[in-house]
């Protein structure tokens, strides 16, 4: 983590925070004093050193406040006078977004599991077992003579015959784990298990919908999500929509000689698991890349070529910053 | 006409004349000991294939196990490596 601050007429900081930082270089290409300068992306990203991602020269630093705007991770936070520049009506603001709508989501953790970021975490209440099983067993202690053949029968260990006494007994069900197979019933030799079955009691089954259903709270953590499009990808009930940064393609050099396992590069930098090495060369997943550029930063071959067409950027009142952050979407 | 990759090439002039070609060189004097060394041996790491190993304090080459990726190359902090 680096930061920077000058006071003048205004207190102006920069903060980086490597922690939400991948490297992409969005922040390098475009700084108009050239201060930031990427650290060995690959060696960061697997670990093997202990650095930054990014190097701000302090002297250098003109704290325009550009990169912060640029950056799609959010790791860079630019404040004038305490003021996050975001929260400011004259800078730019990303359009781009992540939401899980409550209403149609049916908590089934596929999003959880996919999220590059661990952005999304479900928190769910599943309905009472008892509720969705079709009917009750009842068991006539008088005819029951002790013989525990439902005991060792019953596949869901939902019965048992306790003694009580010397020559006393109890047979006892356990309602949260009987699932009305009637296997008791038919195997009783004294026909002592009685079995209602609702759906024959009322005629027509009548579901009690809101004892049936799972419950929950889908929670998508803005602060690490960077709306890849996973969620939305995955989710089978379309209950995820993502707005990304970029829009556009990637596209590999044809002459480029992709090393595949020897290498994957592209793979161990992306923070979206958009890459998979597919029969010794890289592909990329375009439905959930966000076009950053960490991938073309760091192949050796210098073979993938990022092609944004449009920045989900708005409200950019200067002329100047809107030529430069154009630069990111007319091809680097 | 035939057209061969970099390492095709090298296969086949190891085959042919019985020489080895280095698929990459490291420059010694930039390269230093690995003690030395600001990454600690950072190529040894970054490599998969084992076609940089350390012996005695040096980096050294393993040239039939490289596969010509540039990872090396691209991230040695001493810019010691390079093609052939």
């Amino acid at each position: 983590m680096s930061s920077i601050k000058r006071d003048g007429e205004e207190t102006r900081s920069l903060k980086h925070t490597n922690d939400k930082c991948v490297g992409c270089g969005i922040c390098t290409s475009i700084c108009p004093t050239k201060s930031i300068k990427n650290g060995p992306i690959l060696p960061i990203a697997r670990g093997l050193v202990d650095m930054d991602y990014v190097n701000i020269n302090k002297d250098s630093c003109c704290l325009c406040g550009l990169c912060a705007v640029a950056c799609p991770f959010d790791s860079l936070e630019f404040k004038i006078n305490e003021k996050n520049i975001k929260d400011l009506e004259e800078y730019p603001k990303w359009i781009k977004d992540a939401a899980i709508d409550s209403e149609s989501c049916i908590y089934c953790k596929a999003c959880e599991t996919a999220c590059p970021q661990d952005a999304i975490k479900v928190a769910r209440t599943l309905p009472k077992r008892e509720n969705l099983v079709i009917g009750e067993i009842d068991v006539d202690q008088d005819k029951c003579i002790n013989c525990k053949i439902c005991e060792e029968l019953c596949p869901g260990d939902a019965i048992k015959v306790k003694s009580t006494g010397r020559n006393t007994y109890e047979t006892v069900l356990d309602e949260d784990k009987c699932v009305y197979c009637l296997v008791c019933k038919r195997a009783c030799p004294t026909d002592a298990i009685k079995a209602v079955c609702s759906s024959c009691a009322y005629q027509d089954y009548k579901f009690d919908e809101d004892a049936f259903k799972t419950k929950g709270d889908t929670i998508l953590n803005p602060d690490s999500c960077i709306n890849c499009g996973w969620c939305q990808e995955i989710c089978p009930v379309d209950a995820a929509t993502v707005i990304k940064p970029f829009e556009g393609d990637v596209t590999f050099d044809e002459e480029m000689e992709c090393k595949g396992d020897s290498c994957h590069a592209c793979k161990d930098v992306c923070p979206c698991n958009a890459i998979e090495i597919v029969d010794g060369k890289s592909t990329i997943d375009a439905r959930v890349c966000i076009l950053c550029g960490a991938c073309s930063n760091v192949c050796p071959q210098k073979g993938i070529q990022i092609n944004r067409t449009k920045m989900n950027l708005e409200n950019i009142r200067s002329k100047s910053w809107n030529n430069i952050l154009s630069g990111l979407t007319s091809g680097k | 006409m035939f057209i061969y990759t970099y390492r095709e090439l090298v296969i086949i002039t190891n085959l042919v004349l019985e020489v080895k070609i280095m698929p990459v060189s490291i420059d010694t004097e930039k390269c230093g000991k690995i003690q030395n060394c600001p990454g600690e041996g950072l190529c040894i790491k970054l490599c998969e294939k084992g076609a940089l190993v350390e012996e005695s304090g040096d980096v050294v080459l393993v040239p039939e196990n490289c596969d010509d990726c540039d990872i090396c190359i691209q991230n040695c902090p001493n810019q010691a490596i390079s093609k052939v």
